[in-house]
């Protein structure tokens, strides 16, 4: 399932997860916005976690999306700070980054211009 | 500037933590807490007419319920959840009450009891947010979020694994002097950096251990009998919550708002400050505290702890923090409090910071979804 932030209808503030007032103007009304790429910030891998025993490790990343908002994901491929990554929700309600396409903010970095954003 | 005047704190006690509850309830390990503070200070318990709590295992029972468990009728009450900040703001609020008379000897308590399934079902419903992003990803929080947090600052701030585990050392050191830490042998640097990985970067004793236990204080007016013996003053209590509504890196806390005026109200500076509790969840979050607070000059965090923390020049989490001691859930939020109000009435034995005079202590907490919203500190005096 897509992944959405919520995009201010009065100052265009983006915010995730979706709040009642908007923290930059007090606004009310919130447009949703695609919140599907991003590239990783930070990458963990849980090896241990209270009450569950020995499990298989699990990835989380914090990945920081085109659309602005830093989302935690469950990273589900071998992957590295700064790779692009695409967002979506799965049955679970978890959000799983899987391999992306570049990000335009990757793409900018590299003085690359031209690609759509 | 702040009139913290007429109020001061004449008990301070800690039930000791255990690794297995063996209180019954969170109302029996709150109960202890109530009559060890009661006792210290000779206060009667019908005198008692205020009284605060924070626990997150006391539900269903709330204050109120408390109170009439205790035996105590009251003319006020409050329920705190803030966690790690609850401590620093039930006294805030007790002061005021104190102050503007609605109570005159006001107990504060703040306990939990887990059994390790309590402990995952707070960590995984700790708030809607959590419930709705955090949890579906089976993936240990709050360690996991703190574990890319401490990336972000060692990258930030040049650090490696040790310096954070230098903290962890020194305050096991100050942990071998405190009858009531619950984790008192001896830990290297090379036992800290071949610990069990939790969540990379963070190993075994990067995180606080879950115990059981409760705290207490007894604030009251000044001109109470009670504050004629070693009472402890308040110079400075500032708080700040939801700086940035998420949406940093979590690498600034609230206190960095608040240090100017903090300071400003308490009349010393950093350097005046005999000894520190610093809310430690993490190693990293005693950094970023201090660092926000002005104690690393410069910026330069590694001398901030090679130099005069692991030295002991500047004393900081005295009875070993809770990465020795152990998290009572939101007694967490008390206990540093405890060990500065004890240390400043020369009760800490072994550990005593001789001649401590001015203490500091701070909380955190309150994760929404990447890191803590909550930030207080309060500067206390010995009177």
């Amino acid at each position: 399932m897509e992944l959405s932030a919520y995009r201010c209808t009065h100052c265009a503030a983006v915010c995730f997860p979706r709040r009642h007032f908007c923290p930059a103007c007090g606004g009310g009304r919130w447009s949703t916005v695609d919140a599907s790429r991003g590239e990783i910030d930070e990458i963990t891998v849980v090896r241990h976690r209270a009450g569950a025993g020995s499990r298989q490790p699990t990835v989380l990343a914090t990945v920081r999306t085109v659309a602005g908002p830093a989302i935690v994901a469950r990273l589900e491929h071998a992957a590295r700070r700064g790779d692009a990554v695409r967002l979506a929700l799965d049955a679970a309600g978890a959000v799983v980054a899987s391999p992306g396409a570049r990000s335009p903010r990757a793409t900018n970095e590299n003085d690359d211009a031209g690609s759509p954003p | 500037m702040q009139d913290l005047e007429g109020v001061a704190i004449v008990a301070a006690v800690e039930v000791p933590y255990t690794r297995r509850p063996d209180a019954a309830t969170t109302g029996d390990l709150l109960a202890s807490a109530f009559g060890e503070a009661l006792a210290g200070c000779g206060i009667g318990h019908h005198e008692v007419d205020g009284l605060g709590v924070a626990s997150f295992t006391l539900l269903p029972d709330h204050a109120v319920d408390l109170a009439w468990r205790l035996g105590i009728s009251t003319r006020w009450l409050m329920d705190d959840c803030l966690g790690g900040a609850s401590g620093i703001d039930l006294l805030q609020h007790a002061v005021r009450a104190i102050q503007a008379g609605d109570a005159s000897v006001v107990v504060l308590l703040a306990g939990d009891r887990f059994e390790p399934a309590d402990f995952t079902r707070l960590t995984e419903h700790y708030n809607l947010t959590t419930q709705a992003w955090l949890r579906p990803l089976d993936a240990g929080v709050p360690n996991s979020l703190f574990a890319m947090l401490t990336s972000r600052h060692m990258r930030a701030h040049g650090l490696s694994r040790a310096d954070y585990g230098t903290l962890a050392v020194t305050q096991r050191r100050w942990a071998a002097m405190n009858p009531l830490a619950v984790y008192r042998s001896p830990m290297t640097l090379d036992d800290y950096l071949h610990a069990p990985a939790v969540s990379e970067p963070l190993g075994r004793y990067d995180c606080v251990p879950v115990v059981s236990g409760a705290n207490a204080l007894v604030v009251a007016s000044a001109g109470h009998p009670a504050a004629r013996d070693r009472a402890v003053r308040l110079r400075a209590l500032r708080t700040r919550y939801n700086r940035d509504h998420q949406e940093g890196d979590g690498l600034v806390s609230g206190l960095a708002d608040i240090a100017t005026a903090l300071w400003s109200d308490a009349g010393v500076g950093p350097d005046d400050v005999d000894l520190a509790s610093i809310y430690d969840d993490y190693p990293v979050m005693v950094l970023v505290q201090l660092a926000d607070l002005g104690f690393a000059s410069g910026g330069d965090l590694r001398a901030l702890v090679h130099e005069r923390i692991a030295t002991g020049a500047l004393p900081v989490n005295t009875s070993g923090g809770q990465l020795s001691v152990g998290q009572a859930g939101a007694a967490g939020g008390m206990h540093g409090l405890v060990e500065v109000v004890t240390q400043l009435r020369g009760a800490a034995g072994a550990r005593q910071v001789a001649g401590a005079r001015i203490g500091l202590a701070t909380g955190y907490g309150m994760v929404q979804y990447r890191y803590g919203m909550c930030a207080n500190a309060v500067i206390l005096e010995s009177a």
